[in-house]
């Protein structure tokens, strides 16, 4: 509301920028030598700048300090005008006409495209004519890195004005890099000290490509009442120096950092033995882009490196030569290095989607005519690439239903004795082997009216069930199950929360949600961390191969067959009551039966299960693989596997498993 | 948390441009017209900075800066204000009557954030 009425009032000033620009082209065009009209041109395209700027007109910002910059050659007389360049600046003015109409956005990419092109071009022929001004820009952007000597001594009652000298030092830092020095030798003793004072002074050693005055513009609010010293050492990065290192090891709370020793082995020529060519790369870019299909092609290749690695293993536990043994210990270190290091290149923090939901929330919230404040948390969460990829559409559509459905409009908030604005969290977390991402908002909560009607007119209930909200909630995930909401052109163009759950069991997700009518919801996406290796325990049962992914696995307990058969398969286990599942066999049946069963017990759900096989194999890691078209329905797999002789293993979805169990025995 | 600053302005497109970009970054923002209902807002509530213009009806900004830094709960709270670029001894006189720092008008979203990152992290 109120962002549309300064936008609005800020147009209003560039349509008389812009009109100003145009009245001064006119008298340009008929004297080219009007200086007057140069420079109000140039004025008007400095506003307009500067409004565009702060009022999110990019495109018009852009071309405005290109145009700048072409009429301070003509201000300075580094070049004369022509006609060309006065119907590139009528282009440029009906190009902001246009932006402005359209709040920047382009009907003309092309035209806009071109015409900053022409003035690229115009620029650089002028700046290679003269060729000074390109030689010291090409210079300063070649970025020589400078070494300074910094002294900030704030006044002891910096802390008052409520400043810190702390984000000073922060920011300087983050100017370069460089070392701090404390200076503590002011503090008088503990009975004599006022904590509200600040006795600390600092020594900064500062490599950086920064000018002297930007780094004073850190200490902007300060320079007046501290001592500050700003002194450049040597053009180049006196701390890759060995003799500079060894006299810093010597400064000390006393003793203050020589400058003039510094500015000396700065004239030194680098007498140790090794090329600085070794010594400086710590002040190279600490990064590097690389494309994404390269890292999936990395993950790939490491995938089956993995496969091979353990072929070998059983190769060589088979084979039992000794020589074969130290290599295949040799590789197989390798190989989880490899791969840990593959698996950490391939995750993303959640920070780089959060951006754009930012800009969906305040878009939203402003067409719906709603106060809505996002807040994120755990934006360094990390993920895997493609789990993140397969996060958006969710994601969205969560965001969608709280501001349109879930968030009330102000008149209703407030009776409803609620903040004016709507709050709409989003929060995400590591859980054990899985990323929680919790989305909240305070808004009304699910209609489980609604929800109780449409399921009984899809007949999943009857009208006189008495069904539990958390149950009503579940509904919500049925294909097909939608309550109403449509026409809105908001949310519910066909997509449920079906399809949130179905996307999410595409990355062997899950999703959650609790909600209280009147207080609000929050939706959890589980996610697990990864989805492409999976550390497990090989088991067998009649002699098929399964993998147990090693993260939810407790421990390992033997049951004799006996009690199996006897106790309805709640067993009890050291104590605490486990219900037992065979793993794809009947123990009633089963000819194994007479001894006893390995069982590994698993969290799920802050519950335990034990599933019961016939053998517990080792410890394996696998690529998993999908199952393919025609196997795609067996859910309770997260996929399939080859092993090192070529047989192939499932991996057994734990969650999944459960579930579909839970199910069968409330069926029977 | 969200961090809460107080806006103090009486031009209605500066604390909607100011609040508009705090609140982009997450800031939880409270708004007030000029120093007197800055104050009533102040003595109710601690708000991790504010940020205020100087010329104002009422109570101006100097005066306001002066009233909040006799609020015992307010000692260490950094104050910006808002001002054009030739009051040189405008500064002067705010910083001591305890400003921490300034904006200089017109601003950028970028330099707003800056000036604001100086003082509150």
């Amino acid at each position: 509301m109120g962002n549309e009425q300064f936008k609005e009032t800020f147009k209003e000033e560039a349509q008389d920028y812009l009109n100003s620009i145009e009245e001064n082209l006119l008298g340009m065009e008929k004297n080219k030598s009007d200086s007057k009209a140069i420079d109000n041109i140039f004025r008007g395209l400095h506003s307009l700048k500067g409004g565009a700027a702060m009022f999110g007109f990019n495109r018009v910002n852009d071309l405005a300090h290109q145009m700048e910059s072409l009429y301070e050659k003509l201000r300075n007389k580094e070049m004369s005008p022509d006609d060309s360049l006065i119907s590139l600046t009528f282009r440029s003015v009906d190009i902001f006409k246009a932006l402005l109409k359209a709040d920047d956005r382009l009907e003309d990419e092309q035209a806009y495209k071109q015409t900053l092109e022409k003035i690229e071009t115009l620029l650089t022929k002028v700046e290679g004519e003269n060729g000074e001004t390109g030689k010291t820009k090409d210079s300063v952007s070649k970025s020589d890195l400078t070494t300074y000597y910094i002294y900030f001594n704030p006044s002891r009652d910096v802390l008052d004005n409520g400043t810190n000298p702390l984000y000073l030092l922060d920011e300087l830092m983050n100017l370069g890099e460089g070392e701090v020095f404390v200076k503590t030798h002011d503090l008088p003793p503990l009975h004599k000290m006022d904590p509200t004072r600040c006795y600390l002074a600092w020594e900064v050693l500062l490599v950086t490509e920064a000018s002297e005055e930007e780094i004073r513009e850190v200490f902007l609010f300060v320079e007046d009442e501290s001592k500050i010293t700003i002194e450049s050492l040597a053009k180049e990065n006196l701390l890759s120096r060995e003799s500079v290192k060894k006299e810093l090891q010597q400064v000390t709370d006393d003793r203050n950092i020589s400058v003039e020793k510094l500015k000396g082995y700065a004239a030194e020529k680098h007498a140790s033995p090794r090329p600085t060519a070794v010594e400086e790369p710590s002040y190279e870019k600490q990064s590097i882009k690389v494309a994404s299909s390269k890292i999936d092609e990395l993950i790939n290749a490491v995938g089956e490196l993995v496969t091979y690695q353990s072929q070998l293993s059983m190769l060589s536990t088979q084979m039992q030569n000794p020589q074969l043994e130290e290599f295949r210990e040799g590789m197989e270190k390798l190989t989880d290095r490899i791969r840990e290091v593959a698996f950490d290149i391939s995750l993303v923090p959640l920070k780089t989607m959060l951006l754009q939901f930012r800009r969906l929330v305040r878009d939203l919230s402003h067409e719906q005519g709603k106060e809505v404040v996002f807040y994120t948390e755990g934006e360094d969460t990390q993920l895997d690439k493609t789990i993140v990829e397969h996060l958006y559409e969710p994601v969205l559509h969560i965001l969608r239903n709280s501001i349109s459905h879930g968030i009330e409009n102000e008149k209703e908030r407030l009776e409803a004795g609620k903040n004016a604005h709507g709050e709409l969290r989003l929060k995400a977390y590591y859980s054990g082997p899985e990323v929680h991402i919790e989305i909240s908002d305070d808004g009304r909560g699910f209609d489980f009216e609604k929800i109780k009607n449409q399921a009984v007119k899809q007949g999943l209930i009857d009208p006189g069930e008495d069904v539990s909200q958390a149950k009503l909630l579940e509904m919500t995930f049925k294909s097909g199950f939608t309550t109403t909401y449509s026409a809105d052109g908001v949310s519910g163009r066909g997509v449920g929360m079906d399809v949130i759950r179905s996307t999410l069991s595409q990355i062997s997700g899950d999703v959650k949600v609790h909600s209280q009518k009147g207080k609000g919801s929050a939706i959890t996406l589980i996610i697990p961390l990864t989805l492409s290796i999976v550390d497990g325990l090989m088991v067998s049962v009649n002699n098929r191969h399964f993998i147990l992914p090693l993260t939810v696995i407790d421990r390992i307990e033997t049951i004799e067959a006996s009690r199996l058969k006897k106790h309805n398969r709640i067993i009890s286990l050291k104590g605490e009551s486990i219900p037992c599942i065979p793993l794809f066999f009947d123990p009633g049946s089963d000819n194994g039966g007479q001894g006893s069963y390995p069982t590994i017990v698993v969290n799920y759900d802050d519950t335990k299960y034990g599933f019961v096989v016939h053998k517990v194999l080792g410890n394996s890691q696998v690529v998993l693989k999908s199952l393919g078209k025609y196997l795609e329905g067996l859910k309770v797999f997260s996929g399939g596997c080859l092993l090192g002789d070529g047989t192939i293993a499932f991996v057994v979805d734990v969650r999944r498993f459960i579930e579909e169990k839970k199910e069968e025995s409330k069926t029977k | 948390m969200p961090k809460k600053v107080l806006v103090v302005d009486d031009s209605e497109s500066i604390r909607d441009v100011v609040s508009y970009t705090l609140r982009n970054e997450g800031y939880e923002v409270a708004l007030a017209e000029d120093g007197d209902k800055a104050l009533d807002k102040i003595r109710k509530e601690k708000y991790r900075l504010v940020v205020t213009d100087l010329y104002m009806p009422n109570m101006d900004g100097m005066e306001l800066i002066r009233e909040i830094r006799k609020l015992d709960d307010y000692k260490g709270v950094p104050i910006l204000f808002l001002t054009t670029e030739s009051q040189l001894d405008k500064k002067k006189e705010a910083k001591q009557a305890g400003a921490t720092g300034w904006i200089v008008k017109p601003f950028s979203p970028e330099k707003l954030l800056k000036a604001l990152k100086k003082v509150l992290r």
